[in-house]
């Protein structure tokens, strides 16, 4: 039995950065039956060891996740719940808070009904809105940002460094829109591929050893070329103004976008 | 690799014409319809729309914006495309238009097509062509993207009919706003030829809502709803009148966007205005504000401009405009006041409004949840209460709170007051929480929330 002393202190659950990781961390939490107060979780190693607060790290386990998202699913709204998937891709370590609060904060029903994101005084939920919106946000601009080049064999490749491990949601946004297509999306990043054979399920390839090379077909350059003459021809003179255009596409974004690359070097 | 298209011209030759023929068009959106995949043809579209790149000109490209032609037998004094003009000329065949339609979408340039048009013969030649474009692109290429689609006035009902169920949206432009404008700058154009097709797409709306409630695999009619645009600044109207207009437009006509497009000086033209300071952009940028304001805010034209004031600030947004006239009914308390009342709030949009009724069922909000909910207090400060109290002592007085809302202007833009052009505004004018990347459209982009 715990004593009274020790609940004051803090418990900090160190967590697998994964989806996986953070909900089984989610379930530990429960299991140990204190107050949720006194238990934080951290995806990722510790920081820094602080005073009075023990460490514990969480093997990430299948089926105790798959509790937890069960639970998820049936007891959030659409919205949250999209909302805790999209939290757990941003590349910090927070998250799993963010996660774990929002999850107790939903559960113990003191928001009465309608989405938990509406209680941004709470500041985890407040940590998770603004970790899913960015997350949003930068899923919603890669919709649009990513460009595909054919390559010899007809099939499409796209690169992307999203800040967000999105990878899955951009594949089955591109799955769905290009489903005769096959094609690769690849994260430079965490050198990770998203593989849509067509008309077929798409499914996560981790890269190994080198980067992959690749030659592209010989109309690519003809159909990357007009749409350069498209994108210049299509700006007005008179309304120039390159601020604007920086602030809507950061330069970010552009090292893969073949309107701001001069031939298809990837 | 160079390729010989019909007419003996490239197609990049063509695209080159062809596009900066269109790029006076504002409408780019490609928003209000939600497609899922078919799982077997290519496309889909997105209810929020999506933008895939942005012109040197800060506008959003989300949809390949060109013309079927630039012929044209009119003559309307202010179109590069005039029949009086002598420019180059080019005409897609539709395959042309296919092909490139679906190489740009399967590489994710694009959302979909903007397929506008010269005057090619006649209105109903033009319409057909329009048609059998779409129809080979919708049946043969199998292309479940956006469509965008221009109606030409004056075309068989009929042509305009059949091409209504293969596009999302269609617009017929205004293009000036009262039928004198019209009168003076495009002979052969009538303010009631382009009223007719525009009533008649309307017509064609209802009618598809009444077939969709009752058979829900009818073919959809233009379900992305109906456009225009209105040229700013080519003839004398106030922004009063072009206000009004579009309010109209939107009552009786039903529309889903009026478009404001700043004049752009093309032709050499005794009948076109000068324009010495370039196009009047900060104008179409204040129209752009005050028709959010009539859309999403529940203002009236009439509030916002009258006829002994019929244009717009050039300091304030339209909304600021306002909350200074009538001081009368401000500071409003953020823990009691109505939604629509916070929504008449400078410095409070319609997401932070939604969000501080909301939150406010909880507990008492004090001034640093109101900025946590996206508040920008900067601008609010002057016009609330929270718990009762200001955030700081304040004077309710107009010439006070004016200096003080457009100081911040004249000092962050580092110019004299009366020189703050549209394009420092617009360096700025990030009023209200930075949006979501929902926003797509050049208007849109630039307003975030008022
Ligand atoms: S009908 Fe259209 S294309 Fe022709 S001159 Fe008038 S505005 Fe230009």
């Amino acid at each position: 039995m715990e004593t009274a002393g020790r609940e004051n202190n803090i418990l900090v659950l160190l967590c697998e950065d994964s989806a996986e990781g953070i909900f089984t961390g989610v379930y530990e939490a429960y299991a140990l039956r204190r107050p949720h107060a006194s238990i934080r979780l951290r995806a990722g190693a510790a920081e820094q060891f602080s005073l009075f607060t023990e460490y514990r790290e969480v093997r990430p386990d299948r089926e105790k996740a798959d509790k937890v998202i069960r639970t998820l699913k049936s007891r959030f709204c659409e919205e949250d719940y999209e909302a805790l998937w999209l939290a757990l891709t941003a590349p910090v370590p927070e998250k799993a808070q963010a996660v774990y609060g929002s999850v107790v904060w939903g559960l113990s029903g003191s928001g009465g009904t309608g989405s938990i994101l509406r209680h941004l005084t709470d500041p985890d939920v407040y940590s998770l809105m603004t970790l899913s919106r960015n997350a949003s946000g930068e899923l919603h601009h890669l919709k649009g940002f990513t460009r595909f080049s054919e390559l010899r064999n007809g099939l499409l490749l796209a690169v992307v460094e999203p800040r967000n491990a999105i990878l899955p949601m951009l594949a089955a946004h591109f799955a769905d829109r290009l489903p005769g297509e096959s094609f690769l999306l690849y994260d430079k990043g965490r050198k990770q591929y998203a593989a849509h054979p067509a008309g077929q399920d798409w499914f996560l390839v981790n890269e190994e050893g080198e980067e992959k090379r690749f030659l592209f077909s010989e109309e690519e350059s003809y159909y990357s070329e007009l749409f350069r003459q498209f994108c210049h021809s299509i700006s007005i003179e008179e309304r120039k103004n390159m601020v604007l255009q920086r602030n809507m596409l950061p330069l970010r974004f552009r090292t893969h976008m073949t309107e701001f690359t001069k031939s298809n070097e990837k | 690799m160079e390729r010989l298209e019909s007419g003996g011209m490239t197609l990049m030759e063509k695209l080159h014409i062809l596009s900066d023929a269109a790029k006076y068009d504002a409408a780019c959106t490609s928003s209000g319809v939600e497609r899922k995949g078919s799982g077997r043809d290519m496309g889909s579209c997105a209810a929020c729309g999506i933008c895939h790149s942005f012109s040197a000109d800060g506008r959003c490209i989300s949809l390949l914006k060109i013309l079927l032609t630039n012929e044209c037998v009119y003559d309307c004094r202010y179109c590069i495309n005039r029949r009086s003009n002598d420019v180059r000329r080019a005409t897609f065949t539709p395959e042309e238009v296919c092909d490139l339609t679906m190489q740009f979408y399967r590489r994710n340039y694009i959302e979909g097509l903007f397929l506008s048009s010269g005057i090619l013969q006649s209105p109903d030649y033009t319409m057909e062509l329009l048609y059998r474009t779409l129809y080979l692109l919708r049946e043969r290429y199998r292309f479940r993207g956006y469509i965008h689609v221009k109606a030409i006035p004056g075309a068989d009902a009929r042509l305009i009919q059949m091409t209504g169920y293969l596009a999302d949206r269609m617009s017929v432009n205004l293009e000036l706003p009262t039928a004198e404008g019209l009168r003076a700058l495009a002979p052969g154009k009538h303010r009631r030829n382009i009223l007719t097709p525009m009533r008649q797409i309307q017509n064609g709306i209802d009618a598809n809502r009444g077939e969709l409630a009752l058979y829900r695999n009818a073919p959809r009619f233009v379900s992305g709803g109906q456009s225009t645009q209105i040229i700013v600044g080519a003839t004398p109207e106030s922004d009063y009148q072009i206000l009004n207009v579009a309010e109209s437009l939107y009552e009786k006509f039903d529309l889903k966007r009026v478009f404001y497009s700043a004049f752009i000086k093309v032709n050499e033209d005794k009948a076109l205005p000068a324009l010495a300071g370039g196009p009047p952009l900060l104008r179409e940028h204040r129209l752009y504000q005050a028709d959010w304001l009539l859309r999403f805010y529940g203002f009236k034209a009439g509030e916002l401009l009258d006829e002994k004031r019929p244009f717009f600030n050039i300091l304030l947004d339209p909304k600021e405009d306002w909350a200074l006239r009538h001081l009368e009914v401000f500071p409003v308390e953020v823990n009691k006041a109505p939604y629509e009342q916070l929504l008449r709030v400078p410095g409070i949009g319609v997401r932070s409004a939604k969000r501080i009724v909301n939150a406010r069922r909880l507990g008492v909000l004090d001034f640093t949840t109101l900025k946590k909910l996206g508040v920008v207090l900067k601008r609010a400060l002057y016009f609330i209460t929270c718990g009762g109290r200001m955030m700081y002592k304040t004077k309710m007085e107009e010439d006070y709170i004016l200096r003080n809302l457009t100081a911040d202007t004249g000092k962050r833009a580092g110019i004299a007051t009366e020189e703050v052009s549209y394009r420092q505004l617009s360096l700025f004018d990030d009023n209200g929480l930075a949006a979501r990347p929902v926003a797509e459209d050049g208007g849109k982009a630039l307003l975030g929330e008022l």
